[in-house]
Parts: C-alpha cells; structure tokens; sequence
C-alpha cells in the first residue's frame, strides 16, 4: 500500500533555492565490472588507437560542456572542468596506459582501469579530506573515457525527463554540469560535501541541491511529489496540500519581486524637462550579467575585469578565457555598448599580483591600474588580444584604468596598435576601429583633460578614487574617512571643468563611481551636465526613477548655486532641503 | 642549465587539484624538464596526477628541480604562482 503521509527529512543544503518535483534516480555503474580479456600481437596498435580516441572523444565532450558552462556564465564550473581535461590528458598516465597495452597484450579497458585503480588506491590512503574530494574528479573522468570505450556503459543527463529531481548516491562534477536547468530541477544525493566540484557547480547553475539523505530510503517513493528546500536543507516527500501551498507561495513571492524589478526596469530615464538620460551597467561578475536585461541596463558601462579574476585566476593569462568572457558580456548588451575597462590592479585590488617583487609602502599612490599594465605588457597584450577579437560581435569601447599623465595613453595606444598589427598578420578576425577611454579619477588627468581628449574619445569618471586623490583621503583609514566626501566643493568644480572640455572637444563623458546612484548626487551631476551614468545593476531602476523627477533646467541652476557655496556641508544641506522631499522614500 | 630550489607552500590547501592544474597551465609553453620532490618522492610536475599525488600540505617545502634551456624563466613562473598562493587567499577584497 502507498504510504501518503508527509515525509520530512533534514539533510545539509549545498545549494539554495526551492524545487518541485518527481525523483529520477540516476542509474548506478559498477566501477569495477570491466571486460578483461588478452588480444592478438597484432592488434595492439588498434588498441592503442581506441584509447586514444576514447581520449579525444572525452576531450571533445568537456570542451562542448564548456562552451554550455560559458554561455551559462558558470566560469567556477569552467574552471573545474579545466582540471578533468588536464587529468585525462596526463602525460603519465597516457604513457604508462600504451606501454602496459604493449606489454600485457590486455585489452585498454582492463589496463586503463587497473592503472587508475592504483592511483585510486594512493589517493585514497591520504587522510586529508581536500584530497580525497579529488577522488570524486578522477572517477568523473575515467568514467567518461570508459563510456567512450564501451558505449553501453555511458550515463546521459540528456535525456532526464521534465520536472525531475535527480536522486543519486552521489553526483559527478560533470554530470552536474550536464543538467539542464530546464529540466532538472534540484539534486539530492547521500554524500557530498560543500567544497565538492558538484556543489559549486550546481551553485553556480542555481539548482537546489541537498546532501545527507539516505537514498535508499527513498526509493520506495519513486512516484511521490517531493519539494526539495535549498534554503533549509530540507526534503519533504507526499507535502500536505497545505505545505505545498506555503512553498508556492514563497516561489511566488520569488517570482513577483523579479517581475516588478522586470516592469520598473522598462520605463526609460527621461527628465521632466524630457532629456533623455543613459544609464548603464557597471559589471563585476557572470551574476551582475544576468541582471542587466532584468533592469534595464542601457549596456554595459563599466566592466571590472579584474573581479573576473575573483572567480579563475588563470583568467589573467588566458586569452580563450577573457574571449568567452567578453564576448558574453556583449552577447549580453544585445547591441548596446559595452565599456570594457582593462585590469585595474594594485592598490587594494590583488595587491599580491603588483608587489611581487617589493611591497610598496602606499599602494594607492603606487604601481597601480595603467602603470602595472604597461610594466607587465604581455598581461595588456593578452588582454588587448581577447578584446579585439570579442569586440567584432557588438559595440565596444576600451578603457583605461588611473591615467595621471597623457604619455600613458600614447604608450597604451602603441601597443594596441601593435597587437592590432600582429593579428591582422595572424589573419585573426579583429575590430579595428575601436574607440579608447581615459578614467578620470587622478586630478592631474581632469586637469589636462583638454591634452587627454586629443588622444581619446570619451572620459568616464571614477568618483571614488577622484575624492580620494583630490582630497588625500584613505577612504579605508578610519580616522578620515568623514572626510571622504564627493559633495565637496573641489569636486564639483571638477565635474564642471570635465563636462566643459569634454563638450569643447565633443567627447563623451559619463560617471561611474559610487556618486552615481547616490540619490541626492544625482540632480547635481544632472545639473553638471552629466548625461551618462554607470552604476551596479540593482541601482539602475533607482537612478532611473530618480531622473524621471528632476528637471534639467531646474538642476543646472541648481548646480549654479550650489557651485557658489564653500563647503561640502552647505551643499548637501542645500541639495538635501531641496530634493530631500523629493524622493523621501529613497532614503 | 639546472636550477634546485626549495620553495614553501603557502596557501591554505596545499597542492589540491586547483594549484595543481594552473602549475601544468604554466608549465605548457615551457621546455625544460620539471621535477618536484616532496617527502623522498620525486614527480614529473607536467603531470597533474602525479603532482595531486603528492599531496603537498600548507608551509612544507617541495624540492623544485628545472633542467633545461629556459630553466631561469620556467623556475620564476613557478616561484611566482608558489608565492601568490595560486591566487587563493588573497581574493577578499
């Protein structure tokens, strides 16, 4: 008789998220049922052939659920699959595979399969569970070779119906990889820890995905309804009507947030007076990308390539990597721009990659942004590199990180146009007309903005390090950070010079830093003359509304006045009386 | 030319799969042969599996073995990856 009572189980969540569904339990193979058998002299080299198709096969499967990973902006599970494509074509192994072919007359799966079993073993005797986790890597991609050499062995997350829950002893980094978010709705296994490959990997999917649960005992419950709670950790088989109707509603609840952020988003960014005002994306990570066409980003106007580095160090030195990187990025600006700002390293950012050699005293006034790049050239090289060739899918602009000095910008430019030389020769396909950008976040590059425009063609304001420079404040030295204040009078005199030069010299100038979605900043910099705003994706409906109350007339004589004013306090006490009511709810 | 140099491991993990492939990344383009020894074992560096199998703990020192024509270079590559502890504890920011 079916049991129809409401189940729960504690488990241990290893990814968030809420999933409804019927389980699917993933079949089990038996590791060590492998054909053994000895074949002819003659045949050896055929068999030498297999494993190294089974080899190439294998690669082509990982590189194929790569490019899925890529577009899916997993870059972690990336990573992880880099790992299984090393093990698979390690040198060692390989050889000693072909020599025990040769020696033995076995046939390669027995030989492949008892020359892992042996690293198995060693592996296995190590105590430290970091290492033991590799085991789970190592049988991943063994699996896959043997799937290739004994077809019917092969597992496929292809062909998972709707709605399903995967039940497992335990799950493959790969096969985790393979899941199709549309059809597999969350994960429930025995063991599995949270530094495991699978883990992240499912993180980085957003599926649901909970540990610790006896999978046999489930079993028996292979037709029920089963709510899988990523949030708790939790398995509730046969939920009551009731429960049910409470895990709807928090999916509901999740649904609607995303939809009103969805509507908002939707309305464009035009002042009472009806100028239209662009705000776009800053981006930092593969999740800020997601978000952009939910808020309605008018592109992309910053993005920090060095956060990428956040996530795979090997991203500095990997053209392939940054390619896909960027060129999803403009797949994702679906026409609009995209501002790509070159590594910004050092100060605060990375500072192990800068001081190698000495650690600098005052980082901040070191080797930082444009001046580490032009001391490691080939870093820029790679860089320029990816950039030009991602650039032929959409409309992308480059920009340059702390330029204090214009002779920077002529260096930068020479090497660019050097690259640019080189892959034209390589007869890569590249975008050659693309225009460069100078950050304005040193006062001695807005002070010789007029010098910079003639070798640039647009400026992007960097408010944060512009404040800190100006004012020689260390914003993270808590004895002055109160004095870290963009609404100080030097500031605004700044922006005014900037917004003037740059429409002498008919560039575009736009602001990103922090002040950008600083609601009682934004009239000011409207009344400025700033037209261009950058800011993290979750602001841009706030800025958005916050331009829809302003009128431009009205704030540039604002501006006026608050310009006349001596202290930071005054303007924000006059800025703050005046738009304070304005938009109350925003504070 | 043949460089011996004893470097320590410096991040959290030791040698776990991570630093293990990005050491076999950096050592792609280079041509030298590359060993390590770590507790009277000595590997081949180029091999992943070989360098997991050592399983090369957090502030010991593994034995870095370069013989070739761009020893210099290659031995500085990897200094360099030892001494940014693969990029692992220094990513808070």
């Amino acid at each position: 008789m079916k049991d129809e009572r409401e189940i729960h189980l504690q488990g241990i969540s290893l990814s968030k998220g809420i999933a409804l569904g019927i389980p699917y339990f993933l079949p089990v193979i038996q590791e060590d049922d492998v054909p053994e058998f000895s074949i002819a002299k003659g045949d050896i080299d055929n068999e030498i052939a297999r494993y190294r198709n089974a080899l190439l096969f294998s690669r082509k499967d990982l590189e194929t659920l790569q490019d899925h990973l890529i577009l899916e902006g997993s870059s972690e599970a990336v990573t992880i699959i880099d790992t299984h494509i090393q093990m698979l074509e390690d040198p060692i192994i390989t050889s000693q595979v072909e020599e025990k072919i040769r020696e033995s007359n076995q046939n390669t799966e027995s030989v492949f399969t008892s020359i892992i079993t042996e690293y198995k073993r060693r592996f296995s005797k190590d105590t430290d569970p970091i290492f033991r986790q590799r085991f789970a890597d190592v049988t991943d991609v063994t699996q896959r070779v043997l799937g290739h050499l004994i077809p019917e062995r092969k597992t496929n997350m292809v062909h998972i119906p709707e709605n399903s829950i995967i039940f497992s002893q335990e799950i493959s980094p790969s096969d985790t990889a393979a899941a199709q978010v549309d059809y597999v709705m969350g994960i429930v296994t025995e063991v599995g820890g949270s530094t495991s490959h699978a883990a992240l990997i499912a993180k980085a999917k957003g599926i649901p995905f909970v540990t610790g649960i006896e999978i046999s005992k489930i079993q028996e419950y292979q037709n029920c309804f089963i709510i899988v709670d990523g949030f708790k950790g939790k398995l509730i088989i046969n939920p009551r009507p009731e429960t049910l109707a409470e895990y709807k509603k928090i999916i509901k609840k999740l649904i609607t947030q995303e939809k009103r952020l969805e509507k908002e988003s939707k309305l464009c960014a035009k002042t009472i007076d009806g100028e239209k005002v662009h705000v776009l994306a800053n981006v930092g990570s593969a999740a800020d990308l997601d978000m952009l066409m939910k808020y309605g980003a008018g592109g992309i106007g910053l993005v920090r390539t060095e956060y990428f580095l956040l996530q795979n160090r090997n991203f500095l030195l990997s053209e392939k990597l940054q390619y896909s990187m960027y060129k999803r990025c403009i797949e994702k600006a679906a026409g609009l721009p995209v501002v790509i700002r070159i590594f910004d390293l050092g100060g605060d950012k990375f500072p192990d990659l800068v001081y190698y050699k000495e650690k600098e005293v005052n980082p901040f006034l070191g080797c930082r942004g444009i001046r580490f790049l032009l001391k490691n050239q080939e870093i820029l090289k790679i860089q320029f590199r990816a950039i030009l060739r991602a650039a032929v899918h959409g409309d992308v602009q480059i920009l340059l990180p702390l330029i204090s000095d214009v002779r920077e910008v002529l260096e930068t430019k020479k090497i660019l146009e050097n690259v640019k030389k080189e892959m034209i020769a390589e007869e890569v396909e590249i975008r050659e007309d693309i225009p460069i950008g100078c950050m304005m976040e040193v006062p001695s590059a807005v002070l010789t903005c007029d010098i910079l425009a003639k070798e640039c063609d647009f400026f992007s304001i960097g408010t944060n390090d512009l404040v800190q420079y100006t004012l020689a404040v260390d914003r993270a030295n808590p004895a002055v950070h109160n004095l870290h204040d963009p609404f100080h009078p030097s500031m605004l005199r700044m922006i005014q010079m900037l917004v003037h030069e740059s429409k002498v010299h008919n560039k575009k100038l736009s602001v990103c830093g922090e002040v950008a979605y600083k609601p009682l900043f934004i009239p000011l910099l409207l009344g400025l003359g700033i037209l261009h705003f950058s800011c993290p994706p979750r602001y841009i409906s706030l800025v958005k509304k916050i331009v829809r109350k302003c009128s431009l007339q009205e704030t540039s004589q604002d501006a006026k006045e608050a310009l006349q004013l001596s202290t930071s306090q005054q303007i924000y006490e006059f800025i703050r009386k005046k738009y304070g009511k304005v938009f109350p709810e925003e504070f | 030319m043949k460089l011996v140099k004893k470097i320590k491991i410096r991040n959290e993990l030791g040698l776990h799969a991570r630093p293990a492939a990005l050491i076999v990344k950096i050592l792609q383009p280079t041509k030298s042969m590359v060993n390590f020894t770590y507790r009277n074992e000595t590997i081949n560096a180029r091999s992943i599996m070989s360098v997991l199998m050592l399983a090369a703990q957090r502030n010991t020192l593994i034995t870095v073995t370069v013989e070739g024509d761009d020893a210099e270079y290659t031995l500085s590559l990897l200094e360099k990856a030892f001494e940014n502890k693969f990029g692992e504890d220094c990513c808070e920011r």
